[in-house]
């Protein structure tokens, strides 16, 4: 019999060590500014904008240069 | 780059629960929309009008004309000044930005806004093409791109703050009513066009080598809301920070691009305001680009041989293929997408889930101010008859709104040129610019056949 896949943490919840882990929102590598973002994005502000409702939550990520959801996680969370 | 903001909202838990209320433009344009309505509603009741805010210049054939009706008439443009600088003022600094930087610079729009739309006023206008919103931005365009502008200055050149605020107003002039008797065949058609382009622009990508998360970010970027659905996915599917510069630079310069050649090719197939209205919303990538094509068809409507259908056709038809047809569904694209690169992609060593409450999270919200406004006037107007409401109504009650909202329009085209600037964009490279490029003609082409061909007497007769 296989045994069970390991399934990986939800985001924000206890990882395997048993230590909880923070949301990106929470992270002092997260960025969600708008402005920021407008400067960071260029051509951002001319035909759309960071202080829309479509941006949800998402900001930048300097540890993982990536643009992503404030909810989600990863190993390397550092709480701001 | 933009102004700095003065108190940051950059916490992304702002822009949740209730605070998201004054920290989010969307809901400041309902705010300012909704509250422009209301104002006119019960001014209508109590036997007065907006009218005299709503002040713009008439059409005049000599310059003396024209300064003769400014020396008149200043009073009520100080007035409009002032309450333009109040509304968005009050939402610019609650979003952050700095008032001091936001009040100079809106009143420089302002002044230059006047300009335009007393240019467009001149009864030569349309023999030299004179369009407000095509002058607006390519003036824009010109001195962003030569002597340039001051950094502090673009806090008052807030592109997409204006447009929404106008489009919540431009829902006070579309009945209910035609709303959803269109609605449906806009989001027929938009979702077929959607579809095929995104197709197109995802699976040439893919053939190209690009990664799946950019194909799908330029994928969105031409297939629903050009840069806010670009920045929609790529958080959605947790992009690389570099693959959304590269969809907004693509989007923008084939949607300054498209603000032209739409109107030209319409014009040159003598298309009906509302034929061309459905396939500048089906083939344009951003709602400010569209509606500075749509307005500038509009214009030509009792002015160029051969246009039917009324002026404002062109920008009530993209309003519902653009609005109704494409903006509404960011929210499930976002969700679809984050939920194929999660299960089917490559990992990113970060953990994401897929939330349907995304679906709510990115709905353009000022959506839903644009159909309240409707709603609004709609009911207000229900118990009159057709000619009460055409007399009394349409000219103390809506036109003063129509009017506010051209104004709003004015300075988002203005604005959409000085806050450009080509060299700053970032490169996008050539596999990119041949999937973006591939979904763009697919997209024009298929376009044109859904407007002017396969619904061409739905549209035809939309805009009569």
């Amino acid at each position: 019999m296989n045994p069970a896949p390991a399934q990986a943490p939800r985001p924000g919840s206890k990882a395997a060590d048993g230590v909880v882990k923070g949301r990106c929102r929470d992270c002092s590598s997260f960025n969600a500014s708008p402005a920021e973002l407008e400067r960071a994005f260029p051509g951002l502000a001319s035909m759309g904008s960071g202080y829309g409702a479509v941006r949800g939550n998402d900001g930048l990520c300097a540890m993982h240069g990536r643009y992503l959801s404030g909810l989600s996680s990863c190993g390397s969370f550092s709480r701001r | 780059m933009t102004a700095q903001a003065q108190h940051s909202p950059s916490s992304p838990a702002a822009q949740r629960g209730w605070s998201a209320l004054w920290k989010v433009e969307d809901w400041w344009a309902i705010w300012i929309g909704l509250g422009l309505v209301l104002a006119a509603v019960l001014l209508f009741k109590s036997g007065s009008s907006l009218q005299w805010l709503a002040v713009a210049p008439a059409k005049w054939h000599a310059p003396a004309e024209l300064a003769a009706h400014f020396a008149a008439q200043w009073p009520r443009y100080a007035a409009l000044f002032v309450l333009w600088s109040v509304l968005f003022g009050l939402g610019a600094w609650s979003l952050g930005l700095p008032l001091q930087h936001f009040l100079p610079s809106f009143a420089c729009v302002f002044l230059v806004s006047i300009l335009l739309y007393a240019l467009g006023q001149w009864d030569q206008a349309s023999r030299y093409s004179l369009e407000p919103p095509l002058v607006g931005l390519l003036l824009g365009l010109l001195v962003s791109n030569t002597i340039g502008v001051p950094r502090w200055a673009e806090a008052g050149f807030r592109v997409e703050f204006y447009i929404k605020t106008g489009i919540v107003l431009l829902g006070a002039g579309l009945p209910l009513t035609l709303i959803v008797w269109a609605g449906p065949t806009a989001i027929v058609q938009a979702a077929i066009a959607s579809l095929v382009t995104f197709g197109v622009i995802y699976f040439v990508g893919i053939r190209l080598g690009l990664d799946r998360r950019l194909a799908a970010v330029l994928g969105t970027g031409g297939a629903v809301c050009g840069v806010s659905g670009a920045i929609a996915v790529a958080g959605a599917v947790g992009a690389r920070k570099e693959h959304a510069p590269i969809a907004i630079t693509l989007v923008v310069l084939w949607a300054i691009v498209m603000i032209f050649l739409l109107p030209l090719l319409s014009r040159a197939l003598g298309l009906p305001t509302g034929v061309a209205g459905a396939w500048i919303g089906t083939s344009e990538f951003a709602d400010a680009a569209g509606f500075a094509a749509a307005q500038a068809y509009g214009g030509y409507a009792g002015h160029v041989p051969g246009i039917g259908g009324s002026a404002d056709a062109a920008v009530n038809a993209f309003t519902l293929m653009k609005v109704i047809g494409r903006d509404v569904w960011i929210g499930v694209w976002a969700f679809v997408l984050s939920f194929i690169a999660i299960s089917r992609w490559d990992d990113t060593g970060i953990q994401q889930r897929a939330r349907v409450s995304e679906i709510w999270h990115r709905f353009p919200k000022f959506v839903l101010g644009f159909l309240l406004a409707s709603a609004a006037v709609s009911l207000f107007a229900r118990g009159l008859n057709y000619g009460d409401y055409k007399k009394t109504v349409i000219p103390l009650l809506v036109a003063p709104l129509q009017g506010l909202r051209v104004w709003a329009f004015t300075f988002c085209f203005l604005s959409i040129g000085l806050t450009t600037r080509f060299r700053e964009l970032a490169s996008a490279g050539i596999k990119p610019f041949y999937a973006f490029t591939a979904g763009v003609v697919v997209n024009v082409v298929l376009g044109y056949l859904l407007s002017a061909q396969v619904f061409a007497s739905f549209w035809t007769s939309f805009g009569q």
